[in-house]
């Protein structure tokens, strides 16, 4: 009987994680779906596929010029297209540089504000968005800076140094302090054992933080939204306004493009993840 | 001694405190003094936090030292930096660079003082060749076996002739077998390079295997400092004595001396005999003897040997030797390597039996006891 | 001539200046600045008056009499609002995270690192195309309406969007990850032999559960609560976009008075109220699990 139990509960759990992933990935697979849809009147109609949608987005000429809702600009896309890129590229330079030393600093010294700035690095990925972006948006108004990409690539920094700084902290952490010994005793100064020793050793921590840092500084919409300016529009803030405005079929293709770029940035971190460093603690039992 | 004419190292009163997490302060070291010669082999043995680790890596700049001396090569060394040191240290867990090369791991020293690299490569090949791994320069540390690993960790320190090497345990992740086959190479080596060693452990047999002097640590103080047979077969103190092979430590009071022995009684009452040179009656000593010092028959002159009485407790085959342990008639436990027992002797070994252990008295080795 | 230790000083201080600075200036005093607005009165245009002014906080919390600003109630019911959507996120998500995880774990390897693929996913994956699946799946002319009566299950279409049961349903999907993650690491270092010793024992299993498995992922419940609870609280994008006028969360109060009524005090006060829920929610997590570790401590 408890057997027969068991076995049933494995399947009611099989069943419900089954559903668990349905529910994932569901209404994204919709999207690309419409996305491909040619019915120019009714979206949820299907009516063949098409790639029309994808041709109006880049402004190239499509069957249904006369009926078709264009999306207002592929010149407005294209530009939050390239704010979005120069100020996640900038961002995830300064936050991994910046978290990277930060994360340094607290794991190989020792000193009596070390307690206080674990917190203040906390912080940051903490506080909700909203709140971070209205005292943002009030700093900058206050003390003049003008709200554009500068203002942005700030804000992003605020809180992607605080999760580069995690993640290398955590491979810091897992790093064996012998190896910066053994470099020091071998006669090698500081900055030798920082650049031969130290940060070969935490690489993949360093780029797994500076991949998210990109991601986040991306696919972030609600700081952003407060401190961006008028001509500083990022991809997130202008799909937002453009759902905002009604739903148009170019979104669905807008929206597909966005997830192909972020399977691809996320089998990038898979990889990298999995690209395991030897360590000189692994194998000392072999032979 | 013709070492310390031009010490290597020197260290003067050495004090070194720390703090434990509950707030106490701690002497790792109180009060050391040491010197190595040139090509001397030194090892520092103790139990664990006896300071000996503490001693190496103030050796090699990784402490610092609260108040004291350090002079390596005469010169003072307590404000220079580790890398600044001509001092290098064979890891206990080797702390090889996993992302390099065998060749670049054992190039690093001379990569940071920039060697040429046709004499880098040539001083690489002779540093692996010397530990009996040339020409496995390419590999990672990860593809070699710990053995391997650690004969490429001491190439590396060896790597540009450092005036002293620093070892920190380097054996004691080896299996049995192979740590015994080291130890014999690191002597070895140690002869052809002519470079001083300093050897951590906390194994006994280790050290008075290697070792020309020994320094035994406990508690942050020095013990004993001394060839490896001075240290066995004489201890300065009861610690020595027993941290150094097995021992049976009695405890006693001169009771008289007469015609060159002297009679003294155990701390429970045993009456035992010691040559009387240089004792007082009523002095209190500790009589240090050895398991393999006894014996089941009077070797020789009666007057030239002195007898315990017991009954055997428990008699232990330990291949080749028995070991027995003996209750004397007083309640001390005493502790007898039997060697050779012939049949006859082993009935005496029984069990309950009472039997009398035999000693030359010139082989007990008395230690100063506090009153 | 500087000495090693002086050398360590400023080699650390170099290390830490740039963070320090940058969240020394554009976070905390950023902070700063607003938790000082909130205590300014609203100015004609859009500015401030510099004089302190208790009634922003009076309009939500009640003080205010009516001769500067008139209490209303709505705010605080906004305001509880916002708690309880995000209470109920966070069970939602762990209702949906506790079993998944408990089947992922007893996967054969690769299928396992397959489906923490598929979790970790929705990480690389833009919020707001996420979000407007829902909004494709959930509005009038919808995916869910047009499938239904495509099927003749019913005639006119549902009212699915801007109820919050849309605002949960959002939610719980962007969060999802967040207390998957977590649990799924408590629940992976489960030692399955104190299944079996529970078993042992005689304990039937829904006592094994509560007695054993339970507790022992407590902390990665605790922590994915923390994690959903804070982005839900604060949130106004998805209320935004599925609450619509009618389910509003003090998110998006607070960006109404900074983008349409620029009412920046207000707004401050409001988003002080935020903080203030977070921070408090943070300490008790803290003190929670410093009491887990020294009790840990202690046996």
């Amino acid at each position: 009987m408890n057997r027969l139990l068991g076995l049933v509960g494995r399947r009611l759990l099989g069943g419900y994680s089954l559903a668990f992933f349905v529910f994932l990935y569901l209404p994204i697979g919709l999207i690309v779906a419409y996305s491909f849809n040619g019915n120019p009147l009714n979206m949820m109609i299907w009516s063949g596929a098409s790639l029309d949608w994808y041709r109006s987005l880049f402004g190239l000429s499509n069957s249904l010029s006369e009926n078709a809702l264009y999306v207002e600009s592929t010149g407005q896309l294209l530009a939050a297209l390239r704010t979005s890129l120069a100020v996640a590229l900038v961002t995830t330079l300064i936050s991994t540089l910046v978290g990277t030393l930060t994360a340094l600093a607290l794991a190989r010294y020792r000193f009596r504000l070390q307690g206080f700035y674990r917190v203040l690095l906390f912080l940051p990925m903490l506080m909700p968005d909203i709140v971070l972006g209205i005292a943002l948006l009030i700093f900058f108004v206050g003390a003049g800076v003008p709200l554009g990409k500068g203002s942005i690539i700030i804000g992003h920094c605020t809180f992607l140094i605080s999760y580069v700084f995690l993640i290398v902290s955590a491979r810091l952490a897992g790093m064996d302090t012998r190896l910066e010994e053994a470099s020091a005793d071998l006669g090698a100064s500081a900055w030798t054992t920082l650049r031969r020793i130290t940060l070969p050793q935490i690489l993949p921590g360093v780029l797994g933080g500076a991949l998210l840092a990109f991601i986040i500084s991306m696919d972030d919409l609600v700081i952003t939204y407060f401190i961006s300016g008028v001509d500083s529009t990022t991809l997130p803030v202008f799909i937002y306004g453009m759902i905002r405005r009604g739903i148009k079929p170019e979104i669905n293709a807008i929206a597909t493009l966005l997830l192909l770029a972020s399977l691809l940035i996320a089998s990038l971190g898979l990889y990298l993840r999995n690209r395991k460093p030897a360590t000189s603690s692994d194998d000392h039992a072999h032979g | 001694m013709s070492h310390a004419n031009n010490p290597v190292v020197e260290i003067r009163a050495a004090v070194k405190h720390y703090r434990t997490p509950e707030g106490h302060a701690v002497r790792a070291l109180d009060g050391v003094d040491l010197s190595v010669g040139a090509n001397e082999f030194v090892t520092l043995l103790g139990p664990s936090g006896c300071g000996k680790t503490t001693l190496l890596r103030t050796i090699s700049g990784f402490e610092s030292l609260d108040s004291g001396e350090l002079l390596i090569q005469g010169v003072a060394m307590n404000q220079v930096p580790p890398n600044r040191r001509p001092v290098h240290t064979v890891f206990q867990s080797y702390a090889l660079f996993p992302h390099l090369s065998i060749g670049d791991n054992v190039g690093y020293a001379l990569d940071v003082r920039g060697v040429a690299r046709a004499e880098r490569r040539q001083r690489v090949g002779a540093a692996l060749e010397l530990v009996g791994m040339g020409g496995l320069e390419k590999r990672k540390p990860g593809q070699l076996s710990g053995g391997q690993q650690q004969r490429v960790a001491l190439a590396r320190a060896i790597v540009d002739r450092p005036a002293l090497l620093l070892l920190d345990e380097p054996l004691s992740a080896l299996d049995r077998q192979l740590r015994q086959a080291m130890q014999r190479e690191l002597k070895n080596l140690q002869h052809e390079l002519g470079i001083a060693f300093v050897f951590v452990t906390h194994d006994q047999e280790e050290a008075l295997t290697m070792s020309d002097r020994i320094v035994v640590l406990n508690g942050g103080h020095v013990q004993q400092v001394g060839a490896p047979q001075d240290i066995y077969d004489r201890p300065a103190n009861a610690f020595v004595a027993g941290f150094i092979g097995e021992s049976n430590l009695l405890r006693a009071r001169v009771e008289s001396c007469a015609d060159g022995v002297a009679t003294l009684v155990g701390e429970q009452g045993d009456p035992l005999r010691l040559p009387s040179a240089g004792l007082q009656v009523g002095q209190p000593l500790h009589i240090l003897l050895r398991p393999e010092q006894f014996h089941l028959d009077c070797p020789g002159d009666p007057a030239a040997h002195g007898a315990l009485d017991g009954v055997v407790e428990q008699t232990v085959f330990i291949g080749k030797d028995f070991e027995v342990s003996l209750l004397s008639a007083t309640g001390s436990r005493i502790k007898a390597v039997v060697r050779d027992a012939s049949r006859q002797a082993l009935q005496r070994l029984h069990p309950g039996s009472s039997l009398r252990l035999w000693y030359a008295l010139d082989a007990a080795h008395l230690i100063a006891g506090e009153a | 001539m500087l000495t090693a230790e002086n050398r360590a000083r400023w080699r650390l201080a170099g290390l830490l200046s740039p963070a320090t600075l940058i969240i020394g200036l554009f976070f905390v005093v950023p902070l700063a600045i607003m938790a000082l607005y909130s205590l300014l009165e609203p100015g004609m245009y859009g500015g401030v008056e510099w004089t302190f002014y208790p009634d922003n906080f009076g309009r939500i919390l009640g003080w205010a009499d009516g001769s500067n600003e008139e209490f209303d109630v709505v705010y605080l019911q906004i305001l509880l609002r916002s708690f309880k959507l995000a209470a109920i996120t966070v069970l939602l998500t762990l209702l949906v995270c506790y079993p998944a995880a408990f089947w992922v774990s007893r996967q054969p390897e690769r299928l396992r690192n397959f489906c923490l693929f598929l979790i970790t996913l929705p990480f690389f994956t833009s919020l707001i195309v996420r979000l407007y699946a829902w909004v494709l799946i959930l509005r009038p002319t919808g995916f869910l309406n047009a499938s239904l009566q495509g099927l003749g299950l019913i005639d006119a279409p549902l009212d699915l969007i801007y109820t919050e049961g849309a605002v949960l349903l959002g939610m719980t999907y962007i969060f999802v990850p967040f207390m998957f993650l977590p649990i799924y690491a408590s629940v992976e270092k489960l030692d399955r032999r104190l299944l079996e010793a529970s078993a042992d024992l005689g304990a039937g299993r829904w006592q094994s559960f509560w007695r054993v498995i339970f507790p022992l992922t407590l902390p990665g419940i605790a922590a994915g609560s923390i994690i959903v609870f804070i982005p839900s609280l604060g949130n106004f994008i998805v209320p935004s976009l599925l609450g619509g006028a009618r389910v509003l969360m003090i998110g998006n109060l607070v960006e109404q008075q900074f983008l349409a009524a620029r009412n920046w005090p207000f707004g401050a006060a409001l988003a002080m109220l935020i903080m203030a829920a977070v921070l408090l929610f943070l300490l008790l997590y803290v003190r929670w699990q410093g009491r887990a570790a020294l009790k840990e401590a202690a046996r």
